[in-house]
């Protein structure tokens, strides 16, 4: 069907023009500009800003908490899926609904509301604190407010792969002698883990760059919680630019990194699905 | 897969499938728990906090601040700019993904993804660095007192590119799951481009668009990132809601901060519930797209509610045709309908159409026959300028056709799987080639009755496609492509989706249709029973190109190569030589007077199953020996199946009653066979 189409339906050559010059105007060029900003700085400046102390903290802890929070998240969409789709459960519409929530929140109100919660005499946090658990301006407090933002990603993936999956291969595991457990270890796990992967890979994409509501629950102590998006906007409000492009620059590398990535899987994903 | 297969909660009679009560009650209580924590505690706090200090605080918290106000303002006149802006893009580039094959599509899919992927820091950053006073155009923005970062439009700028594959990513896979078939159908009914889409696109993406568009909004007006980079927090000027949250929190006035969150909060859960509703609403209209695929296979249900038995016979003359009087089909044809002259069309290295030349003559009907794969269909969709050839050239009459655009040529197209528009109602979907060629209402409405009439479905006006059988449906999509007088009507398989009954009274009915309008008819089949009784004239094709042209009886008793032969019916094919004359086998042979110079070649005797006889002892001098293995009585013919052990090869003989009844064949019998009629074929050459 190479040139079909493009004959027969109007308007390739419009939405080609519309959606190239769109895309080079907002996204494009500006993306370049940062990267053109980031090559005036030598490398040794350009080294020497972005693996300070402070910057490989505030790295370590935004992809450690972004891993962290995934991994927490992908067990909890598995199981959250499992039991959506599985079982009958009261009010299912509605708890399946309000698994989108996170994608409608906005941040700033998540980041609000489990500040709110997790502090000394919030909700949570009364019997928490006690504990030792400090879920307010602590790592902790990042993982937990990136698991919200994260685990609908999962949910979401896993549900319509596991929704098709055919009622006969676990009948056929069933009547080949296996029990529940052997089945979803074997057979059902297997095909599901695709799906899985991708949505962690999501809920981990999605955490990296993650702003809004890690900087309220975080408490932004440099070493301790200072994430890496925290760090460019400090070094924007001193109004080193440079030095705030390179630290985005690392960012950026790592988000094209993930991208490719989640295409990649995406693909494999589907390939194995079908 | 077919969906009832699929495990759901609601198919209790799968034992197999259900875990221990402890198990599932545990997991139910775990599930339960994370949504609780995670999810209904915080959104419960928000509301809380917000009212903690009444109802009366809660709006002075809201209404009497006059940056929260302002912020709020902002929020409302940013966000949909930045919509509209993205949904002006997603549509375009959805179009342009789903619906066109082109290098470097692949890789701009992944670009529109881009933003997904990109810190909302980050984002914010990069405008920064243009925009911003140190940046690439500061200078000259300052020099013409624009402002874009720490204002509106930098505001704008960044909320747009946060939000930039919202609605692309929420269409394309929607419309590729539509396909372009309805596109494609409006297209050759005359539609131009805008009208196509308006008309046909537009209601069938609706729900997606709004579903996109909804998911665009929230992400826009909670942007928190990058606008906090642009804004510069000048409070009253350039905070938006959230960053009105964040400034709130900051100052520790956290009622005002939960006041302005519970309204972020309740955006959401609106957002939500039309989430929801959209999303049921777009799944049951794929669903319901699926239902009626499914329905066109299931036979006996099209066979069940399909009234084509009551077709009537045509009425005389309750449709005047396309290009007036026309002589009356007894007589002598005049002139050529359509002329394809040397067509080639390649796809890739692939020969669909190898100098492929046809005429069809003017007010006839053409079957074009062949085995899948031999392009008849590449030929239809060529003629009707779905397809461009990559040489060669297609007239209409004699006008030069190969360059116009499919709207241009006036050709009525029936598609294989109708492509009825799902959205419009019977009486719309005739209408359609009318109203965008903008026919005058009561002369659309003339139109349209006289065609419902014409295909006997008068009474089905107000339904939707939905509603119908398959056999109606195809009525339907008939009616419309005659419906704008059309010069000429290509139908591809018409009736291919029907079941077998229908399909024989269809195809009866339409031809007796053609000896009413004498519209010059094209049409692609399969099926060599269906072209021999519908059309004047067979094509026969193989291999893209053209093996014979005929009447349906020229084609049939007078193959011009053994694939025709082959093609047409079952044939015993038997391997001899031909050499001075004949054609030899071991104990057949038949005059072969093409070739009397006496070279001895391989050649191939082709004998239909009814032109051999069956005997109980060999009369004749061309006999061949045989074993009775099966006998098939259960028809008007019976058949029976031989082994010619002398030659190894299985051979199908078909008998009269009266035949078999004379000779009272059983299997294991011997009997000696010879052929009443043989076809021997040299390469390409025959007899």
């Amino acid at each position: 069907m190479i040139d079909v189409n493009r004959r027969v339906l109007p308007g390739f050559h419009l939405t080609l023009g519309y959606t190239l010059l769109y895309l080079t105007l907002l996204v494009l060029i500006p993306l370049l500009a940062c990267l053109f900003k980031a090559s005036s700085l030598s490398l040794d400046q350009f080294w020497a800003t972005v693996w300070t102390d402070r910057a490989r903290a505030a790295y370590a802890l935004t992809f450690g908490a972004a891993f962290v929070a995934a991994l927490v998240s992908a067990v909890f969409g598995l199981l959250i899926a499992w039991v959506l789709v599985r079982y009958d459960v009261p009010f299912k519409r509605l708890f399946d609904s309000l698994i989108d929530l996170p994608f409608a929140l906005p941040t700033a109100v998540a980041g609000l509301v489990y500040s709110s919660l997790y502090v000394k005499n919030g909700w949570l946090g009364q019997f928490l604190v006690p504990l030792g658990v400090q879920g307010a301006y602590s790592r902790l407090a990042i993982v937990l407010v990136l698991i919200f933002i994260g685990f609908p990603f999962v949910v979401r993936t896993v549900q319509p792969v596991l929704g098709d999956l055919e009622a006969e291969v676990e009948e056929a595991a069933a009547c080949l002698g296996a029990t529940r457990l052997q089945t979803f270890r074997r057979v059902i796990f297997p095909t599901l883990f695709p799906a899985v992967v991708t949505g962690f890979t999501l809920a981990f994409a999605r955490a990296l760059g993650e702003y809004g509501s890690v900087v309220f629950v975080s408490g932004n102590m440099p070493y301790k919680t200072e994430i890496a998006p925290v760090l460019i906007v400090a070094r924007l409000e001193e109004f080193a630019y440079g030095e705030a492009t390179a630290i985005a620059v690392v960012l950026l590398a790592a988000s094209g990194a993930m991208l490719v990535l989640i295409n990649f899987l995406e693909r494999w994903s589907s390939a194995h699905v079908a | 897969m077919l969906p009832s297969t699929a495990v759901t909660a609601t198919n209790p009679g799968r034992r197999a499938l259900h875990d221990h009560r402890l198990v599932r009650r545990s997991l139910i209580l775990l599930a339960a728990a994370i949504i609780g924590v995670f999810v209904i505690i915080p959104l419960a706090n928000v509301f809380y906090e917000a009212l903690a200090k009444g109802p009366g605080t809660y709006w002075k918290n809201l209404v009497a601040d006059p940056d929260t106000r302002h912020a709020i303002l902002l929020t409302l006149t940013v966000a949909p700019v930045a919509v509209v802006a993205n949904l002006i893009f997603g549509v375009s580039a959805a179009w342009l993904i789903a619906r066109f094959r082109f290098p470097g599509r692949a890789l701009l899919t992944t670009l529109i993804d881009l933003p997904f992927a990109v810190s909302p820091v980050v984002a914010g950053l990069i405008f920064v660095l243009i925009f911003g006073l140190q940046g690439y155009l500061g200078p000259w923005l300052r020099e013409h007192d624009i402002k874009i970062i720490f204002a509106t439009p930098g505001l704008i700028l960044a909320t747009a590119f946060v939000t930039f594959p919202f609605v692309a990513r929420e269409l394309i896979p929607l419309m590729e799951a539509f396909g372009a078939e309805e596109e494609v159908a409006a297209v050759s009914l005359g539609a131009r481009g805008w009208q196509m889409f308006r008309r046909v696109t537009l209601p069938n993406i609706k729900w997606g668009l709004l579903y996109g568009v909804i998911l665009c909004n929230a992400r826009a007006m909670g942007e928190f990132g990058a606008v906090y980079v642009v804004s510069g927090h000048i409070a009253g000027q350039t905070d938006t809601m959230p960053l009105r949250v964040e400034k709130l929190f900051q100052e520790y006035n956290l009622p005002g901060s939960f006041a302005v969150a519970s309204l972020l909060t309740s955006l959401a859960l609106v957002t939500l519930l039309v989430k929801t509703a959209l999303e049921w609403k777009t799944r049951q209209e794929l669903e319901s797209r699926r239902r009626e695929a499914l329905a066109d296979t299931e036979a006996a249900a099209a066979a069940k509610n399909a009234p084509v038995a009551r077709l009537q016979p045509l009425a005389r003359s309750v449709l005047p045709s396309a290009r007036g009087n026309q002589p009356d089909r007894s007589q002598e044809e005049v002139g050529v309908g359509i002329s394809v002259k040397q067509v080639t069309k390649r796809f890739g290295d692939f020969v669909a159409l190898d100098n492929v030349s046809l005429e069809v003559p003017h007010g006839s009907l053409l079957a074009l026959l062949g085995p899948s794969g031999s392009g008849k269909t590449t030929l239809l969709r060529i003629i009707a300028g779905l397809d461009v050839p990559n040489e060669g050239s297609i007239h209409y009459e004699d006008e030069d056709a190969t360059h116009r655009k499919p709207r241009e040529r006036n050709v009525g197209f029936v598609f294989q799987h109708y492509a009825l528009f799902r959205h419009m109602t019977v009486f719309e979907n005739v209408a359609f080639g009318l109203r965008v060629r903008r026919w005058k209402e009561p002369h659309i409405r003339d139109r349209v009755h006289e065609l419902l009439s014409l295909v006997q479905l008068e009474s089905f006006g107000q339904q939707l496609p939905s509603q119908l059988s398959g056999g109606q449906r195809q009525r339907v999509a008939l009616a419309r492509a005659l419906a704008a007088e059309p010069r000429v009507l290509l139908l591809d398989e018409p009736f291919g989706a029907l079941d077998a009954k229908v399909r024989q009274e269809l195809r009866q009915w339409l031809r007796r249709l053609h000896d009413e309008i004498h519209v010059t008819s094209v049409f692609v089949t399969h099926d060599q029973e269906e072209a021999f009784e519908v059309a004047d004239k067979v094509v026969v094709m193989n291999h893209g190109r053209v093996e014979q042209v005929g009447t349906p009886e020229e084609v049939f008793e007078q193959p011009a190569n053994a694939f025709v032969m082959d093609f047409l019916g079952n044939v015993n094919v038997f391997q001899g030589r031909v050499e001075a004359g004949r054609a030899v086998l071991e104990h057949f042979d038949a005059a072969y007077s093409d070739d009397t110079r006496g070279e001895s070649k391989p050649a191939s005797v082709y004998v239909r199953p009814h032109e051999l006889e069956i005997d109980r002892v060999p009369r004749r001098r061309s006999t061949l020996k045989a074993e009775v293995l099966r006998i098939n009585p259960a028809r008007s013919v019976v058949k029976v199946e031989l082994l010619a052990g002398e030659f190894g090869i299985a051979v199908t003989v078909e008998l009269t009653q009266e035949r078999y009844a004379e000779l009272q064949l059983k299997p294991g019998d011997t009997v000696y066979v010879f052929p009443k009629r043989v076809r021997v074929f040299v390469e390409d050459f025959q007899i």
